[in-house]
């Protein structure tokens, strides 16, 4: 069920009706519901995958649990290895078993033959996700940060909790399972602000990302047809779809756990408006930004008794290639996080008098500098993240540096690109708030809020295409 | 508070609903090929011995008016192998008297991928004849017009409610005789614009994939149409000249191929091939590169008639 679709609306309509029928006198009661939501959210993707869901909540409440009675440090270094490699494991076997496969068969030159493929199945929707969450509420546990939960019912809340079930945000155990334990009440005005926010997530996807698309697609279709100019255009357009389509379904997500009284975690902060890429990484994807500092960047760190640069290096460029790994089984993947992790580690190099680092001397140069700086990157980053594989990657690449221009550039995406226009003056203007239809009416009447409501919706049905799927869904 | 939620929430939405049924009812209100199908489909079912079927090629080729033994044009824009399949098993019950099925392989039919089960005409399909495409249970949305593609018939409403000399004008038969306004007729049928035209709509992306899917599909709709003892038409559409010249040399002999192994083994099954037919075929007859117009469809489906004539 797509958050853009009309099914979604309906079952949003029925679930947020019973839950509030349901009141929050009976808090039990609401998380069967949420539960039970959750389930035919994602069985109505795939039933199949509803059971993997079940086990992980199963192996990690165990593990939660098991990690409390004990106080042996060995005891408890086993259930944490146990429920890492069940997790890791459940990642590895329906994410990239094929991929390592196909790399090892090509390593050793064994050839392929129809029934070497036996392990050829479909990845579960949202699964890097959940898995994600799942185990850093058992590391969280080892580590004494916070308490396992007792409540077999809470605990599966937590980890199936629909609006950011198949695409996050990555929620902590800490800030999310109190909300499950805690009663929820129906606050009027975080209702409104969910339904503003639903509204721009379905602006920013429909209008902006889905546009986008398009216009991307044509120009990774075949590079080889296109010159320097437009396959950097394309990649520029893919950096700006990718960012609508992405954050557009947590904008819905995060909206919709308003309507039910949650607080999700913001994901997002304008992202294309970052100086480094240090900082890029602080704005974007925030939620597994901060996962992989916490559970692997730091973790490298702390492995030896002193902190030298190599190692701090080589935390960066393990943490980055990592994080590309984690958005698929793709060599293109690994690349992109290898070329951020080589950027990180440049930034922070101290080129400058002084000894100041590039990161911070972005800041101090004219913001038109460090423009170009950022977005050169963010198009050989897109550039990576979007071609179908490496060897379409150095096509493109090698195209760059041809020199060879296209004189029909401005009609790749035409007219459309209005709204992505539109999008960045409505978010640059509203950057200190969340999204920028919040509190609107601090500044708007109802007659010209609900005007903006009412046109909003009108070009989102008008210009809907038929199913478009969000691409993070892959993930 | 809940309640000064939920009376606002309606309020606020009567006008959308309202706004959703206007649009519902002018994308009904509009001339459609599969009203007008409908329309010559009722009360008629017994009498069709001729069912076509394919994508627009021959939505706008093969105009049943032409042709002397009863024929119902199930083709339409888009419309690919599996979705052919599933409407020939969704109405095949209902017309006794089907000798001939009619159906189209274009150059690159075999590597287009097929629409699947969200293919955005499900809705029309079941709205007007009753045929399940989406492979599940249906619900009411799967049955509302505009919601099944709301860019495509916001520009039909536009289009359609300003301006008049464009109207689509189906005839008895259900096929549209004013489809004359296309790139073509822009260009005034100028032979030397439209040569000097650098891009038109052409697959030029081989994919093994898809082949391999899609001939699947094809020779399983094959089996299905000896195991009924259908006589089977595969159509070769006319293409304009420089259309030709586009074609992907893989994909075409693959397709040539697949065409070839189907003669050998459905002795059920005639070749229609006019798809290089540039003596009876002139520019006039042309939509667009890959499409007649009437006055083409007039031409095609005579000749088209003489054939189901010798297969009697």
């Amino acid at each position: 069920m797509l958050f853009n679709s009309f099914d979604f609306g309906f079952f949003l309509v029925i679930v947020f009706a019973m839950y509030w029928i349901i009141g929050a006198e009976r808090r039990k009661s609401q998380n069967i519901l949420l539960l039970l939501a959750s389930y035919v959210f994602y069985g109505l993707w795939d039933w199949r995958f509803l059971g993997l869901i079940f086990l992980s909540s199963v192996v990690d409440f165990l593990a939660g649990k098991a990690l409390a009675t004990r106080s042996n440090k060995s005891a408890r270094r086993w259930y944490l290895w146990g429920s890492i490699a069940w997790n890791i494991g459940v990642l590895f076997t329906f994410k990239y078993f094929d991929f390592f496969l196909e790399n090892f068969r090509s390593l050793f030159g064994i050839e392929a033959s129809e029934d070497y493929y036996f392990w050829n199945v479909v990845i579960p929707v949202g699964l890097s996700f959940y898995t994600f969450q799942t185990m850093s509420y058992t590391i969280d546990v080892f580590r004494n940060k916070i308490k396992p939960t007792q409540n077999f019912l809470e605990f599966m809340c937590f980890v199936s909790f629909f609006p950011q079930l198949v695409a996050g945000p990555i929620e902590r155990a800490r800030d999310l399972l109190p909300q499950f334990e805690n009663k929820r009440t129906f606050d009027y005005q975080e209702a409104k602000e969910g339904l503003r926010q639903i509204l721009w997530g379905l602006f920013k996807k429909i209008l902006v990302a889905d546009k986008l698309g398009i216009a991307v697609t044509m120009v990774f279709n075949e590079p080889e047809h296109h010159g320097m100019l437009m396959l950097a255009y394309g990649s520029l357009l893919f950096f700006f779809q990718i960012y609508c389509d992405f954050s557009g379904y947590t904008d819905i997500a995060i909206g919709t756990a308003k309507l039910f009284g949650f607080k999700l975690n913001r994901n997002f902060k304008i992202p294309y408006l970052s100086v480094s890429i240090a900082e890029f990484w602080m704005r974007w994807h925030i939620t597994l930004t901060k996962w992989f500092t916490d559970y692997v960047y730091f973790p490298i760190l702390r492995s030896r008794k002193k902190i030298t640069p190599t190692l701090r290096i080589f935390a960066v460029i393990v943490t980055m290639i990592l994080v590309g790994l984690w958005h698929g089984a793709n060599w293109t993947f690994v690349m992109f996080g290898l070329v951020n992790g080589i950027i990180l580690v440049v930034e922070r190099i101290p080129f400058f008098k002084n000894g100041e680092v590039l990161q911070k001397k972005l800041y101090k140069i004219p913001r038109v500098l460090s423009f170009i700086y950022f977005f050169g990157i963010a198009i050989l980053m897109s550039m990576f993240f979007r071609s179908n594989d490496i060897a379409q990657s150095f096509l493109i690449l090698k195209k760059w540096f041809t020199f060879d221009f296209d004189s029909h550039i401005s009609s790749l995406i035409g007219i459309k690109l209005l709204y992505l226009i539109a999008l960045i003056i409505a978010e640059v203007l509203t950057k200190d708030k969340a999204f920028p239809l919040q509190e609107l009416e601090i500044k708007f009447p109802k007659p010209l809020r609900w005007a903006i409501y009412y046109v909003l919706i009108f070009l989102i049905i008008r210009y809907a295409e038929p199913k478009e799927a969000f691409i993070y869904f892959q993930f | 508070m809940m309640r000064k939620f939920a009376t606002y929430c309606l309020l606020f939405f009567i006008p959308v609903v309202l706004g959703y049924g206007i649009a519902e009812y002018a994308t009904l209100r509009m001339p459609s090929s599969f009203k007008a199908n409908v329309d010559y489909l009722e009360g008629r079912e017994d009498s069709f011995e001729n069912l076509v079927l394919g994508s627009s090629q021959m939505r706008q080729s093969v105009n049943p008016e032409w042709i002397q033994s009863s024929t119902f044009n199930l083709a339409s824009g888009d419309q690919h192998h599996d979705t052919d399949f599933k409407l020939l098993k969704g109405i095949e019950d209902r017309l006794p008297a089907l000798k001939t099925v009619i159906f189209e392989v274009s150059y690159s039919h075999f590597e287009i991928a097929h629409n699947g089960k969200d293919f955005w005409k499900n809705n029309f399909y079941l709205k007007y004849y009753g045929i399940n495409n989406f492979e599940r249970n249906v619900y009411f949305k799967d049955r509302l017009a505009f919601l099944a593609n709301p860019p495509y018939f916001s520009e039909r409403i536009v289009q359609y409610y300003m301006d008049g000399e464009r109207k689509e004008v189906y005839n008895a038969q259900g096929f549209n005789t004013n489809a004359f306004y296309g790139q073509f007729e822009i260009l005034g049928h100028d032979v030397d614009k439209i040569a000097a035209m650098p891009n038109f709509k052409i697959n030029r992306e081989p994919n093994l994939e898809v082949f391999k899917t899609n001939t699947s599909v094809y020779f399983e709709m094959l089996d299905h149409l000896k195991s009924k003892e259908y006589q089977v038409v595969i159509c070769l559409v006319p293409m304009y000249k420089t259309y030709h010249h586009k074609k992907h040399p893989d994909i075409l002999k693959r397709r040539d191929s697949i065409l070839g192994v189907t003669l050998k083994e459905y002795d059920n099954v005639t070749l229609f091939d006019l798809e290089r037919d540039t003596l009876n075929f002139e520019v006039t007859d042309f939509w667009n590169q890959s499409h007649l117009n009437p006055d083409g469809a007039k031409k095609y489906s005579k000749r088209l008639d003489s054939l189901l004539n010798t297969l009697k």
